[in-house]
């Protein structure tokens, strides 16, 4: 090899070398998730140690935030969102709080630590906002269904699929129509949670707002006259009727329907963010 | 001494006289309105002084004269100057005269001396003449009468009272009428009462009022009314009189002089004039008012002093979404029958009815209100001392009803609020300029460093925290730290995707044999049967190991085949018994390609009867 191509080689090799750095370098930039959520829990900590008001609550936002941002990273579950109500619940940030608790519930409908602070997070808005009413946890016939997260109500779903299958194929190999008539019970079922799975479930249409002093007007547009005296406050528990162009109309728990300006509030169910 | 030495003295005594005795440039005299005089008739006299100086103002000494008074009504001062100049030598003169203008009015008939009046200017004095009048009643004239209505039943201190003032003259005497002159002893009653006008809207008409401070015109209203079988011409004024103090109060009658012209004539332009004027009086009735104190007993703290009935009060926010501190205006709207004009507020903070001493601070003193379209407004700054203050509170109001003779109370709706935090602001928020910047570092270089300042009194309380995190009292504060947990991988959700696609594959695999089992079931016997001996004979020729086994295998499966490919089976199967029947035989082996073409062939048998 000529020192020309010895040299060439050389330069060749240190751009490797510097590529593979800055890739790895890059990659040990950008934290992992298990450090961000520890970055989170310690913030938490943090802010729970403080004893100045102040800035204790801004530590509790900053906690917030950094949960928040474990969210865009990983699979959301009860646990964290709960961890993210809780830091907003105590940072004063109501709307964020109570999303938070509402997705946790959506998730897990029997967190009960999410359940309890969404009880309390509900009660420290003002008197006059109309809040939900709060289903028990085994006060009707099917409130062990609302119990199940919708993986275990899919789970459950899959079950009746099998039995239905299985009573199928066992009525036809041995020629038992009785059993492969039963096989309808189980199908039906089926088909109820899959129907349930697509269109109904829990937390379908329903959103909080989430920006402090939300006007509610009696029409989509800006001139339109307030709804109500009062601006609505961050946290109070909607369903969405219709969307336009920048403006949503909602019903309140008392029934009540009023149009805000969309980017006021946000979806329970971030799946259906339009 | 000589004759001539002697006057000399005298003039000198004489002119040392004129020197030191100022008071013989002084000089007053009395000035006296033209009678006849009659009682309640005021009569104007006049006081002039001269020769004074310009400065100070004299005075006047007299000596009050009996059954009736004298009231000094103004002064006027006079300074008049002139200079002349007569033949390049000027002369200056001025002249100083002071009027002193009373008013006596006598009460009873008879003779009243009046003066001497004593003018007096430092050392100066000049003195008038005293005058003597006889002063003779009016007639009372009975085409006319004066009526001051006041109610008959007690009233209270602050309590609005309708009064009603009415002149009844006959219709016939209105055109005759030159002049009246009202006096209502009442309205001169000023430290008892208080009096505010009435707008009916329907005045049409002015009636002059003489009192202490002068006449005045009140504006009436004209009506006809019948009376006694006669036409009347009535002046009717009304007023509101507020009682001040409590007690008795004797209100001397009101009494009217008329003047009506009795010889007339005209002038050259045609204007009616009267030469010759009498006088009528006419006097109502005293009257005593009896005002009763307000009852202690029973009184609320949100009791102001409104006197009437009907109040209300609305009160409303500025702002109903504050932070800790913020400034809330109420405005607070009171309506009622009383006089607003004076209503105030109660002191709402400490009482009952009002607004927590822990939850508001409210300004000190009392609010000065604005009246306008029948009701009155405050403004009420008041600020929010923490978190848990929900709402404002109904406040009360209470006033006095004449007419139940107790106290009535009515209370504002709550107003809804929504209480933050304060926003601290602490030194860092604070935008400085940089040489106060660098002074205060140079000013605590060597002081420790200082703790965070916060940015209300309240911050620093420990209350202050210990009530934040009262409410969140019951809340689920602790967070979960297993980072497995939180990250979604430490609850093993993972097996329920895994059985869901379980029972789903499993599923459809079950039903996948379900249908071919039933399709299966629905196969001819007959076909089955053959197609159960192909398939069984496929299996032989693939297991054959000699030409013999697999040409017999085949013959076998053409035997029960519908469909046999005639031309390609007879080759195979010659070459077949070609190689089983050969002299030298084939040692019980076949080629592999021999046997690939049988195999292939046995299932295209089997195949042709798939149906």
């Amino acid at each position: 090899m000529t020192v020309n191509g010895r040299s060439s080689t050389r330069r060749r090799l240190w751009v490797l070398v510097w590529v593979i750095a800055g890739i790895v370098l890059a990659q040990r930039s950008e934290a992992t998730p298990r450090e961000r959520v520890q970055e989170a829990l310690e913030s938490y900590a943090q802010a729970q140690g403080m004893v100045d008001p102040s800035a204790r609550k801004e530590g509790f936002r900053q906690s917030a935030r950094l949960f928040e941002g474990v969210l865009d990273a990983v699979r959301p579950n009860a646990d964290l969102l709960a961890n993210l109500g809780a830091a907003a619940l105590q940072g004063g940030d109501m709307g964020q709080a109570i999303l938070a608790f509402r997705r946790a519930l959506l998730l897990e409908p029997g967190h009960e630590r999410s359940r309890t602070n969404l009880h309390y997070a509900r009660g420290l808005l003002p008197s006059w906002v109309s809040r939900p009413a709060e289903v028990g946890g085994w006060d009707g016939f099917f409130s062990w269904w609302r119990m199940l997260s919708p993986a275990q109500q899919g789970t459950t779903g899959a079950i009746f699929f099998l039995l239905m299958a299985g009573s199928i194929a066992w009525g036809v190999r041995f020629a038992i129509p009785l059993v492969r008539n039963l096989a309808v019970i189980p199908g039906v079922i089926w088909l109820l949670i899959l129907a349930q799975g697509l269109w109904g479930g829990e937390g379908q249409d329903h959103g909080v707002i989430i920006q402090e002093e939300t006007m509610a007007r009696a029409a989509d547009s800006i001139n339109a006259p307030a709804s109500f005296i009062h601006p609505l406050p961050a946290g109070t528990e909607v369903r969405v009727m219709e969307q336009r162009e920048g403006w949503t109309r909602i019903i309140l728990a008392n029934d009540r329907n009023t149009w805000i300006r969309s980017s006021a509030l946000a979806w329970v169910r971030a799946d259906e963010v339009k | 001494m000589g004759r001539k030495q002697w006057l000399a003295l005298v003039f000198g005594w004489l002119w040392l006289l004129v020197l030191v005795d100022p008071a013989w440039g002084q000089e007053a005299k009395l000035r006296i309105a033209q009678g006849p005089y009659y009682t309640d008739v005021a009569v104007d006299l006049e006081v002039v002084a001269q020769g004074f100086e310009e400065s100070p103002e004299p005075k006047v000494q007299v000596e009050e004269p009996s059954g009736g008074r004298l009231e000094l009504v103004g002064v006027s001062p006079e300074v008049s100057s002139s200079i002349q100049i007569i033949n390049g030598q000027m002369s200056q003169w001025k002249s100083v005269r002071f009027v002193f203008h009373y008013r006596f009015t006598m009460d009873q008939k008879g003779a009243v001396t009046l003066g001497p009046f004593c003018v007096i200017q430092g050392g100066a004095t000049a003195q008038t003449q005293s005058v003597t009048l006889e002063f003779g009643e009016i007639p009372a004239g009975g085409d006319q009468r004066i009526l001051l209505i006041l109610p008959d039943e007690p009233v209270f201190v602050g309590q609005r009272i309708p009064l009603r003032l009415q002149w009844w003259i006959q219709t016939d005497l209105v055109e005759r009428l030159v002049g009246h002159e009202v006096r209502v002893p009442l309205f001169d009653m000023g430290d008892q009462f208080g009096f505010e006008e009435v707008d009916r809207g329907g005045q049409n008409n002015a009636m002059v009022i003489q009192s202490a401070a002068g006449a005045k015109k009140y504006a009436a209203e004209t009506t006809q009314e019948v009376w006694d079988g006669r036409s009347w011409v009535v002046l009717t004024i009304d007023r509101i009189v507020i009682p001040l103090k409590g007690g008795d109060f004797d209100i001397p009658a009101a009494s009217v002089i008329l003047e009506e012209g009795v010889r007339w004539q005209r002038s050259f332009f045609g204007e009616r004039s009267a030469t010759q004027v009498r006088r009528l009086r006419a006097t109502d009735t005293p009257k005593v008012l009896h005002v009763k104190p307000l009852p202690t007993q029973g009184q609320p703290d949100s009791f102001a002093g409104a006197i009437g009935q009907g109040f209300t009060l609305e009160v409303s926010a500025g702002r109903s979404v504050v932070q800790v501190g913020d400034p809330i205006v109420l405005t607070v709207t009171l309506r009622g029958d009383g006089s607003l004009a004076t209503a105030s507020l109660p002191r709402w903070v400490g009482g009952e009815g009002g607004l927590s001493e822990k939850d508001f601070r409210v300004p000190e003193g009392n609010l000065a209100g604005l009246v306008e379209d029948g009701a009155k407004k405050f403004e009420v700054m008041v600020r929010v001392l923490h978190e848990g203050v929900k709402e404002i509170p109904p406040l009360a109001y209470s006033w006095f009803d004449p007419r139940k003779g107790a106290y009535e109370t009515t209370t504002s709706r709550p107003i809804a609020l929504s209480v933050g935090a304060a926003k601290m602001v602490s030194a860092g928020d604070v935008v400085r300029s940089q040489e106060a910047a660098v002074d205060e570092e140079k000013s605590e270089a060597d002081q420790p460093p200082k703790p965070p300042t916060s940015g209300g009194s309240e911050q620093n309380d420990p209350g202050a925290k210990g009530l934040e995190s009262s409410l969140l009292v019951g809340a689920d504060l602790a967070v979960e730290r297993d980072v497995d947990v939180l990250l979604g991988s430490g609850r093993g959700g993972w097996w329920l995707a895994v059985v869901v696609w379980g029972c789903y594959g499993g599923g459809l695999g079950l039903l996948a044999y379900g249908g071919w089992w039933w399709r299966r079931s629905r196969l001819d016997p007959e076909v089955d049967s053959r197609r159960r001996q192909l398939r069984a004979l496929v299996v032989g020729v693939e297991r054959a190991q000699t030409p013999h086994e697999l040409a017999d295998g085949l013959r076998r499966m053409a035997a029960v085949a519908v469909d046999v490919p005639r031309g390609e089976l007879d080759r195979l199967l010659e070459i077949l018994d070609n190689l089983a029947y050969a002299p030298q035989g084939s040692g019980g082996s076949v080629a592999a390609d021999l046997k690939s073409r049988s195999v292939v062939m046995a299932r295209r048998l089997e195949g042709g009867n798939v149906s």
